[in-house]
This record gives C-alpha cells, sequence and structure tokens, in this order.
C-alpha cells in the first residue's frame, strides 16, 4: 500500500470482517446447532451460541450411523481418485507433448471433448454403464461373431465404480500439459541427445520438475472428489458404500412423521467438513498453488 | 515447441496414453454414444423395448414450456450466482490488497469454506434457512410471512444462489489475491504519486491488468453453475416451489432417474451438450480477439 | 473359412470363460429390497429375522434401498444388469410399469407354481383390486397399504366449540374458521400432496382421475380431474392456504404434518392410517379420528389405499422361487400383518387379520378401525388406485403448478388445467413407448 488513511483502513477492515462473517456463519450456526438438544431447537429455533452438548450429538451420530466407515470410503474414494488422476494425468499429458506421433492430438483431443458433457449431466448412461461395465464388449462381440455373451460385471457399490468415472476427466492433463510446455526444450534436446529414451526422460527429469505440481492438483482433486454429492448418490445402494458428503443428507428426515432431529444433522456435517478443513488448513501452500496454477 | 525436443516413436505414446484414453472411452464416449442412442427412441426402463423415434424427443422437449422454464432458471440462477461470487471474491481480494497489515489473517481464513461441499451446506442451510426455526424464524416472528421459500420462488432461488456464490467465492479468492499480487508495485506507487486515489487505480489499473483471471475464474464458476450446483438443488430445494429452482442439470436427473424417463432426459443432455459447446466457441472466439488486440 | 473358424473358436473360447465367470448361486438365499427407513425399517428387519429363525432352510436378506423412487430406479437397473434381487418393494405409482416391465413373475403364478396358493379371495376387495392385473389375479403381493382418515385434537375443538368431527368438507372449513377465530395459531397443516389431495379425495368421491377406469384398462387413458370434484376441492384448499387456515408443513415447528398434529402444534391433519403410530407414540394429544369429509350431499365410497407391494423378478432358480414363496406366505401371516400393523399403522391386508384385529376392540388402533370401515363402503369403478405412466413424474408436476397457484401466479382452475395438460403428454409418450415397440430379448 501507498498510503494510510484512517478511513480507508477502517472501511477495508469492516468489509473484510463482513466477508469473513458470512464464509465462516454457516460452519458456526452448524456448531451451535449441532452442541444442543433437538428439543431446544424445535422449540426455541436455531442456536445462535453454542451449547454444551457436542460431544453427547456427535456421538449420537457415530453411533447411529456407521460414520467412521463413511469417513474411510470417502478417504478411500478421494485417494484412489488422486492417485490415478495423477498417473493417468502425467502420463497422458506427456504422450500429449513429447512426441511426433499425431497419436499425441488424438490423445489430447479425445481427452479434450469430456469437458463437454460433464458427469452430472451424462449421469443417467453413466450409471447404466457403471452398473454392466461389459456391455459394450457383449455389444461388440455380439456383433462380430453373433453370440450373446451371458457376462457382466456390476461397478455400483464398490471403490472402483465410485472412483473410476471421476477419473475420466480432462483438467488433470490440461493442468500437466501447461506445466510441462513451460519447460525448456534445451532439457529434452539434451536428453536425447544423451541417448535417453521417453520413459527415462520422463521419470529421471520431467517428474522430479513436477513435484509440486503432482502435489497442487492432488490437494484439489482430493478435495473436489470428497465434496463430490451426485455420482455417490447414484452408485451406492448400500449404507457402507455411502460417502460421508452424501451420509450427511440421510440425517435429513425422509419419512413423513419422522421427527427431524437437526442437531444431530449439524452434527453430522461438521463431521463431513471437518477433514478438508484440516487439509485445506495443513497444506494450505500446495492448495493455493494448485488453485493458481490451474488459473494460469 | 521444437521438433528436436521431440521424441520418435508410435507405440510409446500411445501406451502412455492408452490408461486414460481406456477410461474416457469407458465412462465417457460409452455413455454418451449410449445417451444418445437413448435421445432417438423411446426406451422402456426395464430395457426390454425400444422404437426408434428419429428427432421426436428432441422436437418434443423443445416445444415444452418446462423446458424453456428451466432453460431461464438456469441462465437466472448462472448469470447471478456468477456475478455474485466474481463481484464478492474481486471486492474481498482488493479489501486484502488494501489492508496489507491483517491481510494474511484474512487470506487464511477466507478460504476455509472451499472445505464444504455442496450437500452438506445444503443440509446446513435446510436448518438456517428454516421458516420457523431457521435465523429467518426471527424475522418472521417480525413480520409474519416475510421469509417463504418453499412457496415465493424468488427466495428460493435468492438461497441457491447466494449458497452457490459461498462455495464459488475461496477459489474465485485465491486466484484473484494471486492475481492483484503479480502487479508490479511500481505501477501502483506511480499512480499514487500522479494523485489518483485507490479507487481509480483499481478502476484503471488493477481490474484492466487481471482481466485474464477474472474471465477465467467467471468461466470455471460458470461450468459449475451448470453442473456441481445439483447437490444444493437436491439438498435444499428440490427444484422447487413451482419449479423455481429447477435448474436442467436437476432436470435431467429428475427426468431420467426418478421419472424413468430416459429418452427425454438423454435428449436434454444432448441439448445442453451443444449449448456448452457454443458457450465454449463463443469463449474461445473472444478470447482470440481479445488476444489479437493486445497483440 | 478362416473367418469363419476364427469366429467358432473365439464363441467356444467366450462360452468357456462365461462358464467359468458364473458365479456360484446358494440354492435358498435370497435378496428383498425394501423402501423405508426409521420405524418401518426395523419392523421390516424383525420379520426378517423371523422369517430366517423359523425357517432354518431359507434365507432372506433384507436390505434398504432408501425412499420410493430410488428403490423403484436401484431394482430397474438392477434388472438391466442381471443383479436384480428376488423380491423388491415397489410404491404403488410403480404398478403400472412394473407391469409391463416383462421383468417379473406374477405372484399369484409364483405361489401356484410352487404349490403354496395364494388365499387371494381372503384379501380385501379393495386391496386386492389395486395389484391385480389385466386377468384379475395378482401381479404383486400387497405390503405396507393406508389410506386417508381425519385426526382431530378433542381438547382443542371442544375449546373452540366444536361438539363433532366435521363430516363434510364443508364443515371442515368451518371449524378452520371457528379454531382460528378461537385464537389457534395452526388450525390445520398439510404438506400438499397430490397422493392426499387429488388421488384420496376423488377416491372417496367416487369421481376418476384420469379415463379409461383410470387406467386399469390400457395406455389410452388419460387424465379428467382438472373440472371435477377435484376443481372444487382444491379451490376451497386454496382459499383455506390464504387465510392462513391450512398451514404447509415447513411453516410448522415439526416441519412436518403428522408431528405438528402430534405434538399438539395443530388442531388438525388430514393424514394416512399410518399416521396414527407416530400420534400414539407421542403420547402428546387425545386424537380423535374419523372418516375422510366428502361434500354435503355427495356420497362417500369406499377409500381405496395407497402405499406399496411386492414384486417377485424373474431370472431366479427354481429353488430361489420356492424360498420366496415362503416368505411371501410368512408376511401373508396374520400374526405378521398384526404385528407389523401394529408398530406401522399399515392397515391389515386380508379379512382373516382384520377379524382377528376387530375381535379385541380394545387394541384395534382408532384411525385403523376408521380406515378399514371406509374401505368397506361401496366402492363404484374409481376406487382402485390409478394405474398410470410416469405417475411419480406426474405427481411432480401437480405439485408444481399448485405450488404456482398457491404462491399466487395464476389461479388454481388454471394451475389444474396445466396439470392435466403436461400429465396428458406423459401418458402419451407412456402410451408411444409401450405401444408398437420392439420386444428385445432380455
Amino acid at each position: 500500500m501507498v498510503e494510510r488513511h484512517p478511513l480507508l483502513n477502517a472501511t477495508t477492515l469492516v468489509l473484510l470482517v463482513l466477508g469473513l462473517v458470512a464464509a465462516l456463519g454457516p460452519i458456526y450456526l452448524a456448531v451451535c446447532s449441532a452442541s444442543v438438544t433437538s428439543h431446544q431447537i424445535l422449540v426455541h429455533g436455531l442456536a445462535l451460541i453454542p451449547g454444551d452438548r457436542l460431544w453427547e450429538n456427535l456421538g449420537a451420530v457415530l453411533h447411529r450411523a456407521d460414520i467412521g466407515r463413511m469417513l474411510l470410503n470417502s478417504c478411500a474414494v478421494s485417494l484412489i481418485v488422486v492417485a490415478g488422476k495423477l498417473a493417468l494425468a502425467s502420463t497422458s499429458a506427456f504422450a500429449s507433448v513429447y512426441f511426433h506421433s499425431r497419436i499425441r492430438h488424438v490423445v489430447f483431443w479425445c481427452t479434450f471433448a469430456t469437458l463437454l458433457l460433464p458427469l452430472e449431466v451424462r449421469v443417467v448412461p453413466t450409471y447404466a454403464v457403471a452398473s454392466d461395465l461389459l456391455s459394450p464388449l457383449r455389444t461388440i462381440v455380439e456383433w462380430l461373431t453373433g453370440l450373446r455373451l451371458n457376462l457382466s460385471i456390476n461397478l455400483l457399490d464398490s471403490y472402483a465404480g465410485l472412483s473410476l468415472p471421476l477419473m475420466a476427466s480432462a483438467t488433470g492433463t490440461f493442468l500437466f500439459r501447461q506445466f510441462f510446455l513451460t519447460i525448456p526444450d534445451e532439457l529434452a534436446e539434451a536428453a536425447r541427445m544423451d541417448g535417453a529414451g521417453p520413459w527415462r526422460f520422463f521419470v529421471d527429469i520431467l517428474l522430479p520438475l513436477s513435484k509440486a505440481n503432482f502435489a497442487a492438483l492432488g490437494t484439489i482433486v482430493f478435495l473436489a472428489t470428497w465434496k463430490d454429492y451426485m455420482w455417490p448418490l447414484v452408485a451406492t445402494s448400500r449404507p457402507e458404500m455411502q460417502t460421508i458428503a452424501l451420509g450427511t443428507a440421510t440425517f435429513l428426515p425422509t419419512e413423513t412423521g419422522q421427527p427431524p432431529e437437526w442437531n444431530l444433522v449439524m452434527a453430522a456435517a461438521l463431521l463431513a467438513l471437518a477433514p478438508p478443513l484440516v487439509v485445506i488448513g495443513l497444506t494450505q501452500r500446495w492448495f493455493v498453488r494448485g488453485v493458481t496454477g490451474v488459473g494460469k | 515447441m521444437k521438433a528436436s525436443a521431440r521424441f520418435h516413436g508410435r507405440w510409446t505414446p500411445f501406451a502412455l496414453g492408452f490408461p486414460q484414453l481406456a477410461l474416457v472411452a469407458l465412462f465417457f464416449y460409452w455413455p454418451t454414444l449410449k445417451g444418445l442412442w437413448w435421445s432417438f427412441h423411446l426406451v422402456c426402463p426395464f430395457g426390454h423395448c425400444s422404437t426408434f423415434v428419429g428427432t421426436g424427443n428432441y422436437v418434443r422437449e423443445l416445444k415444452d414450456p418446462a423446458f424453456y422454464a428451466s432453460l431461464g432458471t438456469t441462465a437466472i440462477f448462472s448469470s447471478l450466482g456468477v456475478g455474485l461470487s466474481v463481484g464478492i471474491a474481486l471486492c474481498l481480494a482488493w479489501m486484502v490488497e488494501l489492508h496489507q497489515r491483517s491481510g494474511k489473517v484474512f487470506r487464511y481464513l477466507l478460504i476455509w469454506p472451499y472445505a464444504v461441499a455442496g450437500s452438506v451446506l445444503g443440509v446446513i442451510l435446510r436448518v438456517a434457512a428454516n421458516p420457523t426455526i431457521g435465523v429467518m424464524g426471527y424475522l418472521n416472528s417480525l413480520w409474519p410471512g416475510f421469509w417463504q421459500p418453499h412457496l415465493i420462488g424468488a427466495q428460493a432461488m435468492a438461497m441457491i444462489v447466494g449458497a452457490f456464490a459461498w462455495t464459488q467465492i475461496p477459489f474465485n479468492f485465491i486466484v484473484l489475491v494471486a492475481a492483484l499480487r503479480a502487479i508490479p508495485g511500481d505501477y501502483m506507487a506511480a499512480a499514487a504519486m500522479d494523485g489518483a486515489t485507490p479507487w481509480r487505480r483499481f478502476i484503471d489499473i488493477q481490474i484492466p491488468l487481471i482481466r485474464p483471471q477474472l474471465f477465467f475464474v467467471g468461466t470455471m464458476n460458470l461450468i459449475d453453475s451448470i453442473t456441481n450446483s445439483f447437490a444444493l438443488v437436491d439438498t435444499l430445494t428440490q427444484g422447487g416451489p413451482g419449479g423455481a429452482t429447477d435448474i436442467l442439470a436437476y432436470k435431467i436427473y429428475r427426468d431420467g432417474f426418478i421419472g424413468l424417463d430416459l429418452s427425454g432426459s438423454s435428449a436434454l443432455s444432448m441439448i445442453l451438450m451443444l449449448l456448452v459447446l457454443a458457450a465454449c466457441a463463443v469463449q474461445f472466439i473472444t478470447a482470440e480477439r481479445q488476444a489479437r488486440r493486445e497483440v | 473359412m478362416t473367418c469363419r473358424t476364427t469366429r467358432r473358436w473365439l464363441a467356444c473360447a467366450v462360452v468357456a470363460w462365461a462358464a467359468t465367470a458364473a458365479p456360484p448361486t446358494h440354492a435358498v438365499d435370497f435378496e428383498f429390497w425394501y423402501a423405508h427407513g426409521g420405524l418401518y425399517a426395523q419392523a421390516i428387519d424383525d420379520m426378517c429375522t423371523g422369517f430366517n429363525q423359523s425357517h432354518p432352510d431359507d434365507h432372506v436378506r433384507c436390505l434398504p434401498q432408501g425412499a420410493y423412487e430410488q428403490t423403484m430406479r436401484k431394482a430397474v437397473a438392477a434388472y438391466r444388469a442381471g443383479q436384480q434381487p428376488a423380491l423388491v418393494e415397489i410404491p404403488d405409482i410403480g404398478t403400472a410399469d412394473m407391469m409391463r416391465s416383462g421383468a417379473i413373475y406374477p405372484v399369484e403364478t409364483l405361489m401356484r407354481d410352487t404349490g403354496h396358493p395364494a388365499p387371494v379371495d381372503d384379501y380385501l376387495e379393495s386391496v386386492r383390486r389395486v395389484y391385480a392385473g389385466p386377468d384379475g389375479h395378482l401381479a404383486s403381493q400387497p405390503f405396507g397399504a393406508s389410506t386417508l382418515v381425519l385426526y382431530a385434537n378433542r381438547q382443542k375443538l371442544a375449546a373452540a366449540g366444536i361438539t363433532s368431527l366435521p363430516q363434510t368438507w364443508e364443515a371442515f372449513g368451518q371449524a378452520l374458521e371457528r379454531l382460528k377465530a378461537h385464537g389457534e395459531n395452526c388450525p390445520a397443516s398439510a404438506d400438499y400432496t397430490s397422493w392426499k389431495m387429488l388421488e384420496q379425495v376423488n377416491a372417496a368421491q367416487g369421481e376418476p382421475i384420469a379415463s379409461a377406469h383410470n387406467g386399469h384398462d390400457g395406455l389410452a387413458a388419460r387424465y379428467t380431474f382438472a373440472d371435477g370434484i377435484h376443481k372444487r376441492y382444491m379451490r376451497d384448499v386454496a382459499r383455506w392456504h390464504a387465510r392462513g387456515l391450512l398451514l404447509p408443513a415447513i411453516m410448522t415447528h415439526a416441519n412436518d404434518q403428522t408431528l405438528a398434529f402430534a405434538d399438539g402444534e395443530c388442531a388438525m391433519v388430514i393424514d394416512a392410517t399410518g399416521a396414527y403410530a407416530i400420534v400414539a407414540k407421542a403420547g402428546l394429544v387425545d386424537a380423535q379420528v374419523g372418516p375422510l369429509p366428502v361434500y354435503a350431499g355427495t356420497t362417500h365410497y369406499g377409500n381405496t389405499v395407497g402405499g406399496s407391494s411386492l414384486w417377485v423378478f424373474k431370472g431366479k432358480d427354481p429353488s430361489a422361487y420356492s424360498a420366496v414363496a415362503r416368505f411371501l406366505a410368512y408376511l401373508r401371516e396374520p400374526r405378521q400383518q398384526l404385528s407389523f400393523s401394529a408398530r406401522t399403522g399399515y392397515l391389515p391386508l386380508t379379512h382373516e387379520a382384520e377379524r382377528q384385529l376387530s375381535s379385541n376392540p380394545s387394541t384395534e388402533p382408532d384411525a385403523i378401525r376408521v380406515g378399514l370401515a371406509s374401505m368397506a363402503l361401496p366402492g363404484n369403478a374409481y376406487n382402485v388406485g390409478a394405474r398410470l405412466g410416469f405417475m411419480s413424474l406426474f405427481r411432480q408436476i401437480w405439485q408444481e403448478e399448485v405450488q404456482r397457484a398457491l404462491a399466487g401466479q395464476g389461479t388454481m382452475d388454471d394451475a389444474l388445467g396445466r396439470a392435466q395438460v403436461r400429465g396428458n403428454q406423459l401418458l402419451e409418450r407412456f402410451k408411444a413407448t409401450y405401444e408398437g415397440s420392439v420386444e428385445m430379448t432380455p
């Protein structure tokens, strides 16, 4: 800042504090409501100051639904997607940048097209594919041989089914491609002159250079997967396979006449948002870098 | 990129790209083809029958007032949501830039909402915005009937727009703060010495310089408003009241999954894909033209 | 030549693979998917446990699948992928789809094939008709059934000087006015659903909601409700709503019409017989139960039931079907029906169960007694439930249009007209989907 006006200072501070209140308000309200009795909310309305029953309510939520399992599922799915996406994105970006072959265009444009129809709007046929993974194979075999196969693999209610469709997107490939394009050509030229093959170049030179990108993309993908709601909603039917983003909603009353327990709903919401909050708190640097990296 | 920096070989890039291509083929192209096929047929939910109807499903959807209502809802939701989230994030980023002494604390805290999933926020707001027991309940006891999002479409829309902006602001904020900080200090100091107020500097220098980032966050928010708003709508309003929050992505889900209308819902998906394609093309052309002008 | 050899070789390989890949099946183990949570889910789980204990050779795995619509969708997807359960609970709105699915093994046929003939005549007529196929045979086994009755808070009515339960809608409206005048904040609450306001009310008035016998006669059915008694009723509802006599459920503290009555917040409610279990469990109000009102000067026809039924999917082993048949017979036992009914408020379904229940008036819940009496009234052709396609989408359309009218966007008459037009578009599409469609081998 160049100058210091007391008035300017005060105004900016007020606006920032307002922003902070708006940003943390819902989380605060959740903490308040999660720490009182259900009766108090129903009779006196939403709590505006925290009560003393937070641990009891959290305990009740943990007892009622298998929240531990849901947290585990969210972790497992998020980590699988992170690992898969990092591996696929870096190799496919490498393939789309560092080769003469026309294949690189195929790799790039075939991936690029996935941006046109996000999972959310092709969820019905994707669900049909996940519930019957071999249907393409069956169709092809039937077309070739006229034989109907009696084979099917159902990915619903499995970690593979929860994670694979989320990996099939272009964002990671883009991020790596952008980064690879900023790396000086001389590195690859030098590697080629030393007689290194593409794989050696990738492993020994490109990967070490991309460490920060891996961390950044990993953080973003982890959070995005953790927060995903639609795919787990449709791809799971067994309670033991549900993720925590979904589990929170299961505390809402579904049957008429089922008493709403808003305090437990809020306690479940807190359990769902705590782990990603910790991730953001701890990996602030990678996270910010990931977000700004996507922006470049 | 120089040709000498590229490797030869036909099969290596194929092998490297194959896992990604296979996954995309299985979970993107095949479902898309399937949806395309469904959109030209009337298919029974149980899959035992189908009738080819040509463009019948498209014609029907394009003649259905509910489609245009949903399209209008999507347009209102997206434009308000994007405007609000970019506007507020820009304002906050600017404030942090002006108030550098405590800016760091705010920079740290303001990104926390990024941790909150849309579905979780929706559930929290179900309680917090409830007309009897929520925060608005206090207003309703002062002015009975003031807050009725279950009845007044505009209030339900305001609710999901606000919630959507809330989920998007941290991302925009991070990008815009980084963009503002990347502006060389000399520019600002020189302008200040010429007597430019902070407001004039913001309008004349900072905004023009961060226009690419503004454009970028706007685009990202726009894509998210079409796709990721589903969780909010599903947990908060279920498209109501009276279809006031029935955005296209939700309608596709509802028709296809709850209503078992695979054909109509697939036709809608394809129409939405064309819209996204058109939006991408417009954006690409604008960006190109802008880049050319700047050169 | 080589081409054919290759094809044959490929075919052999594929067949061999298919043979090894086929999962081993346990003879008497089968899945039952149900569509309930909370109280109801516990009652169902307990019946499953009871069956598994009393039938050591059979084993049913009872799995909750979420709400009605979710269960239906999952059942469809599972069937398409060849992963269907043997038995599934499907809401009444899915009946039209299930009957045309080509995926089901009609219950009456199953019971006959497995040597457990169902005592079809023992089912209450008003229940049996809802789930009987065009041939008159039961396509599915009725399961959760309820019908609408009127609940009133005795003390609140007495305090407002209302001495008898309203029998007509006119009297109901007057009672609302008097309760309001007496300072009641919530004379009655409603969640404004098509099942309660259209389907049930029209059945009790003996009026159709759609032509072709509410769809029972085939695909040519079209909605006809917009001009009949439904218009009169919805005009009244809109007036009650506007004057704050009939509060939307979300405007009550409990956020639910049943709970708002059960905790004493609202004085009256039109609700399913099943609500009685909740009211009784809360034990806060002295509830008086009466039949669903009708308009003065009209006949009260027999009520119809809403709820769900159990469908058997094709594609399982004969031994599994024997086990399913034993499970269905077990669920039909009066003892199971009565304990399920006592815990959930659902109605008993057979004459035998009804006799056992009414033989002991002290244990028969009022709502069930009133509900059964309403159903026993002489019916006409229209208290058979609806058998119409895309019914869940239609219910959403009805609700959407009615919500708009209640919010003051246009009149109720226009809203019902639009709901009818949009509903008929769904029915036309349903007809086009099934009529003249190419049958594909499953």
